[in-house]
């Protein structure tokens, strides 16, 4: 950012048009009705899931949200288009909305989700016998806990529909649905034009910062109730007096999950055998794991440092976290190439710039991940600790591990995933060598070659899948503990 | 025991690098990816030069302009010629060229029209293009346009625009969205069909020719202001354009090469539009018209 700036000339005007305010507007108005809409169907999906996890196989339903949130935006929204696009006019604001409700949806659910599971199975037993109706334990113990939750979410999922750069331009159907994104992006790499791109970051900062003062509030306020270990019980079945919650569940599965079977269908073609077999799919794959693996590592190590940093802190902290988004990545990794290639002069590997900027970009994600679960348990044990006089890595180990096998592995997971997706940082450094999965499907289309793209858009997708089941599996094998949840 | 097989590789090493010459080229993902045009070229090259080329690809569009990336490369190859400055370098040529034309899958429209006239009167088909903003491809749209009819080129847009069912960041989702039939007409180069016609055997896509005539897209190749060997570079260059060469980028690269003589057969067999030169319009008002155009 800062290199970006060495570039800026004082003498050049600023052009401030009527359009690009007017998009400015739009991109506020879009990311917070975005946020609101995703956050209302995000919390009754994840209520219903978790009322009704006694149905099989909605674990694996709340286990493959995180997919979609996780899969490059560009193969999800020609998913979308595939399968919305002949059912209904999906161009214009409300093209953009539905995006961006879809592709947010996972990710509030899926935090909702862990946080509601952790409440203790003591409550639950005690509304039990005090004979709550389901309205009743809604209101005195999910809903505080989801109340929490809900500011820090909202201001992320604001933030990433404010930078949202794909869903706005092909969804859009036009410029009149334009955003600050899109106009940085095109100054920066199409036109060259820095100035301009650095007073439109101004005013993405600035509007970002409006939001967040209003909206954000930390996580770690007060009061979780201690709980503790055994395995909660639902007292839920089957039964028809849940038909409109079935019904319900179904309809939000078929449209959150809907791009994704058009992923499957799509890419089953005899092309499938042609890719795998191919001279590029395996170095293509082996670049994709060695940076999912290392920038999950990293951002694991990252988030993890930083919440112990945070929980000792004010709240104002946390905002470094959520700062990251909206600092475009175009302009950090044209940014940082400047920074790299001439300011330094170091010859950096490659591979190692990608892994450590797509971890920096990660963190505002994995925060969201890891903290609801991460400040109750601290919460819960920073006396025990504090007594044993356990710090960092000692801590880490003996305290805290166990009680956040499971975060810290979902963390891990969609952190990796979240960085192989990635695209923009990926084409300022990568090479013919380094390519990743995401870069290959992108050229294939980029060549005339589609059945082959969208096929290894299918493997792609599996290789998610696998990323996310093997290490879950794994941990249970090593860490067979009764206590874990 | 450590140390002798240390200094063996670092002998190996330095041996290896002091041996050849490096040719670095920057240039698009399109150009030098395993299916383009650029390894088969690298591969010949290297046999008679005795010199390493390596090429440094870019997949965002507008890159090469960029002073950033032009840095440290010898060559750049795949700039518009729009973008170009012949002032700017030393020895530069041609390499191939194209027609911006729309794209239609003739067994789904049997009266396809023939002007922007009919197009622009056409009420029911659907276009995807690429925002001009992000794809030269869509900026090549708005300059077509603009020459053809200048002054009323507003109005004009303004009734294709109506037909437009999005603009696509760039050429590839753009294509694949009309390949999907999300759309009836999708902007590409005239030579598209050929693809399919080639690899695919696949007929059912052909070009829209306009009585208007088509703005053509030329790509160049140029030597670096500061390529660190004038004459290597140079070499490679009038390499591009011998005729077998010319064979190789014509296929790969699905557009028509400055050669003649190396227009592969079914490429042949497309109808070849009438030709507008290119003009000079400054992109930035440009793209102001289309926004008042686009925006109502």
């Amino acid at each position: 950012m800062l290199s970006i700036l060495t570039y800026y000339d004082f003498e050049k005007e600023l052009l401030f048009s009527k359009y690009i305010l007017s998009i400015g507007i739009f991109t506020i108005f879009q990311s917070i009705l975005s946020a609101f809409l995703t956050i209302i169907l995000g919390v009754i999906f994840a209520y219903l899931l978790v009322k009704h996890n006694y149905i099989h196989g909605i674990n694996i339903v709340t286990n493959s949200l995180s997919i979609i949130f996780v899969l490059p935006t560009i193969i999800s929204v020609m998913g979308i288009i595939t399968f919305y696009g002949d059912i209904i006019s999906i161009y214009g604001l409300h093209g953009i909305l539905l995006a961006h409700v879809l592709l947010n949806v996972p990710l509030v659910t899926r935090v909702l989700v862990q946080s509601l599971n952790d409440i203790s199975p003591n409550e639950k037993s005690l509304a039990r016998q005090m004979g709550l109706s389901h309205t009743g334990i809604f209101f005195s113990s999910e809903w505080p806990i989801i109340k929490k939750n809900i500011p820090s979410l909202f201001v992320l999922i604001a933030f990433i529909c404010f930078v949202s750069f794909i869903p706005i331009l092909i969804l859009g159907g036009g410029p009149k649905y334009s955003t600050i994104e899109v106009a940085i992006y095109q100054s920066v790499i199409f036109l060259n034009d820095f100035n301009q791109a650095t007073v439109l970051l101004m005013m993405q900062i600035f509007s970002c910062g409006l939001i967040f003062i209003f909206f954000f509030k930390s996580f770690k306020s007060n009061n979780f109730i201690l709980n503790d270990r055994r395995k909660s019980l639902n007292y839920n079945s089957y039964s028809y007096k849940y038909l409109f919650d079935y019904i319900l569940i179904f309809l939000i599965i078929v449209f959150i999950f809907s791009p994704l079977f058009c992923i499957i269908l799509n890419g089953i073609s005899n092309k499938l055998l042609t890719v795998i077999q191919s001279d590029f799919f395996f170095p293509a794959l082996f670049t994709t794991f060695t940076i999912s693996f290392f920038s999950g590592l990293l951002t694991l190590i990252l988030t993890y440092g930083n919440l112990e940093f945070v929980s000792r802190g004010k709240k104002r902290k946390e905002l470094w976290f959520y700062i990251l988004i909206i600092f475009s990545p175009a302009v950090i990794a044209v940014g940082y190439y400047i920074f790299i290639n001439e300011l330094l002069k170091i010859n950096f590997p490659s591979i190692i710039i990608v892994i450590i900027i797509n971890s920096i970009f990660i963190l505002p994600f994995s925060y969201n991940y890891l903290s609801p679960s991460f400040f109750r348990v601290s919460q819960e044990h920073s006396n025990l600790s504090d007594s044993l006089n356990l710090y960092g890595f000692a801590k880490f180990i003996t305290v805290d591990i166990g009680r956040l096998k499971r975060p810290l592995i979902n963390t891990f997971c969609v952190s990796s995933i979240l960085s192989s997706s990635d695209l923009v940082i990926i084409s300022f450094f990568g090479t013919n060598d380094l390519s990743t999965l995401t870069q290959t499907i992108y050229r294939l289309m980029g060549n005339y070659r589609m059945d082959e793209a969208k096929a290894l858009c299918l493997i792609f997708l599996v290789y998610c899948f696998l990323y996310f089941i093997i290490p879950r599996i794994f941990l249970i094998r090593i860490f067979k503990d009764a206590s874990s949840n | 025991m450590i140390k002798k097989i240390l200094i063996l590789t670092l002998f190996l090493l330095t041996s290896h690098l002091s041996a050849k010459e490096i040719l670095t080229i920057g240039t698009y993902d399109s150009f030098s990816s395993e299916w383009g045009p650029g390894p088969e070229i690298e591969n010949r090259f290297e046999e008679i030069c005795n010199c390493d080329v390596q090429y440094v690809a870019t997949n965002q569009a507008g890159s090469l302009n960029s002073n950033i990336f032009q840095k440290g490369k010898d060559i750049l190859l795949g700039i518009e010629v729009n973008d170009f400055d012949e002032k700017e370098t030393l020895y530069w040529a041609k390499y191939d060229y194209g027609y911006f034309s729309f794209i239609y899958n003739n067994e789904k429209i049997k009266n396809p029209p023939n002007s922007f006239e009919q197009l622009a009167s056409n009420n029911d088909l659907k276009i995807v293009v690429q925002d001009p903003r992000t794809s030269p491809v869509g900026l090549g749209l708005l300059r077509w346009m603009k020459q053809i009819y200048s002054d009323q080129f507003i109005e004009e847009f303004k009734l294709i625009n109506d037909q437009i069912v999005t603009y696509t960041p760039g050429w590839s989702e753009a294509y694949g969205m009309f390949l999907d039939n999300k759309a009836d007409l999708v902007l590409s180069y005239s030579t598209s069909p050929f693809y399919h016609y080639e690899y695919e055997d696949d007929y059912k896509y052909e070009a829209l020719i306009f009585e208007e005539g088509h703005l053509i897209t030329e790509e160049i190749v140029l030597v670096n202001k500061d390529a660190s060997n004038f004459d290597l570079a140079k070499s490679f260059i009038d390499f591009m354009l011998t005729e077998d060469i010319q064979k190789i980028i014509s296929s790969r690269n699905i557009m028509y090469p400055v050669n003649s003589n190396a227009v592969p057969e079914k490429m042949n067999k497309l109808n070849k539009p009438k030709r507008l030169e290119t003009k000079n319009y400054n992109t930035q008002d440009l793209i102001s018209e289309w926004l008042q155009a686009s925006v109502n």
